[in-house]
């Protein structure tokens, strides 16, 4: 072998090497608000619960609360809101507080809104501060309004093409048991199923 | 012979043509709708989403509660499917970042030659200001 073919070979090696190392899968961070999130068919990704989310607290805000609706039941204060069952209709094992929790965050940045934690379907979220409220001299507050909600999924083929809707449904009911507030979202996905794979 | 070329270049056409669908829109010439339409600033770094998708207007009203409600009408100048997303930044009057729970990129479609409206409602009365972020999906 001549110098130059050696020196042309180790050029190769090196070029090669670093296309195979440019290729390879590298972890990286994602801003969760970018459209840059893996969208999956057969999934209800992330940012479909920032989507649905988005417009139950844009529905909530601007058609009950900003309508002027919400009551609470001590005057000049904020509104309590006892979680109820939120229930997952999917075949998959959803956290539904991926749902709620951003629901709420934003009822309580508004400052009209209170969320209970010692009174919700299922037993209370923070047990201790449930103790706590128990022995309290004080009176034991009961919620204003409750959140209850359902997802469903329901799914459609046609040849490859495979669609799965997602749909987000919730309702704020009054203490009397009178849905005051009631809201549907739809998201819809589609893809091509792999003709090869797994 | 001579005409397999034009005959493929027509085929070609008919089905790039066939494939689209664009959306037929009526509409009063005067609507009775009164809005506050406000004068917008465009930074574009995308010509080509910029070229299908046009902003006809933006209108704003406050609610008596405080809050901003905003709305955006879109165009779809092409005469195919455009799929994009869109995300809102809302400011309080001092020019700072509300920091929502919910904040992403929301993904839509609009239909060739379809005009289309995003109704926003800002998460709280604190939101004075408003940016919103149009790209095209990645995915």
């Amino acid at each position: 072998m001549r110098k130059s073919e050696i020196v042309l070979v180790v050029i190769s090696l090196i070029i090669s090497g670093a296309f195979i190392s440019g290729c390879a899968t590298r972890a990286k961070y994602v801003s969760p608000d970018s459209g840059r999130l893996i969208v999956t068919v057969e999934d209800v990704n992330i940012q479909d619960f920032q989507q649905a989310a988005d417009a139950m607290i844009a529905s909530l805000i601007k058609n009950f609360i900003d309508a002027g609706r919400l009551r609470s039941s001590v005057e000049g204060e904020p509104a309590l809101l006892a979680i109820s069952r939120i229930q997952n209709n999917t075949g998959q094992q959803i956290d539904t507080d991926l749902l709620v929790k951003k629901i709420r965050i934003a009822l309580n940045r508004t400052g009209k809104v209170l969320t209970m934690t010692t009174y919700a379907y299922g037993g209370p979220e923070d047990p201790l501060a449930a103790e706590q409220a128990y022995i309290s001299p004080t009176r034991r507050p009961r919620p204003d309004y409750t959140l209850s909600g359902k997802i469903i999924e329901s799914t459609a083929r046609a040849g490859r093409v495979r669609q799965a809707a997602y749909v987000f449904q919730l309702t704020l009911s009054d203490a009397n048991g009178v849905a005051v507030w009631e809201e549907e979202t739809t998201i819809v996905k589609q893809g091509t199923k792999p003709a090869i794979g797994f | 012979m001579k005409n397999i070329p034009l005959l493929l270049v027509v085929w070609i056409w008919v089905a790039a043509v066939g494939c689209q669908t664009t959306v037929n829109t009526v509409e009063l010439a005067q609507p009775s709708a009164q809005a506050q339409e406000l004068a917008i600033k465009k930074t574009q770094t995308d010509p080509s989403l910029n070229q299908r998708i046009k902003v006809l207007r933006v209108i704003t009203s406050t609610s008596p509660g405080g809050y901003l409600n905003v709305q955006v009408d879109l165009r779809n100048a092409s005469r195919s499917l455009v799929r994009y997303t869109y995300k809102v930044e809302w400011f309080d009057e001092k020019g700072f970042l509300i920091q929502t729970p919910a904040a992403g990129a929301i993904p839509r479609q609009i239909e060739g030659g379809e005009i289309q409206s995003i109704v926003l409602t800002a998460p709280t009365p604190l939101a004075k200001d408003f940016r919103i972020k149009f790209q095209e999906p990645t995915n």
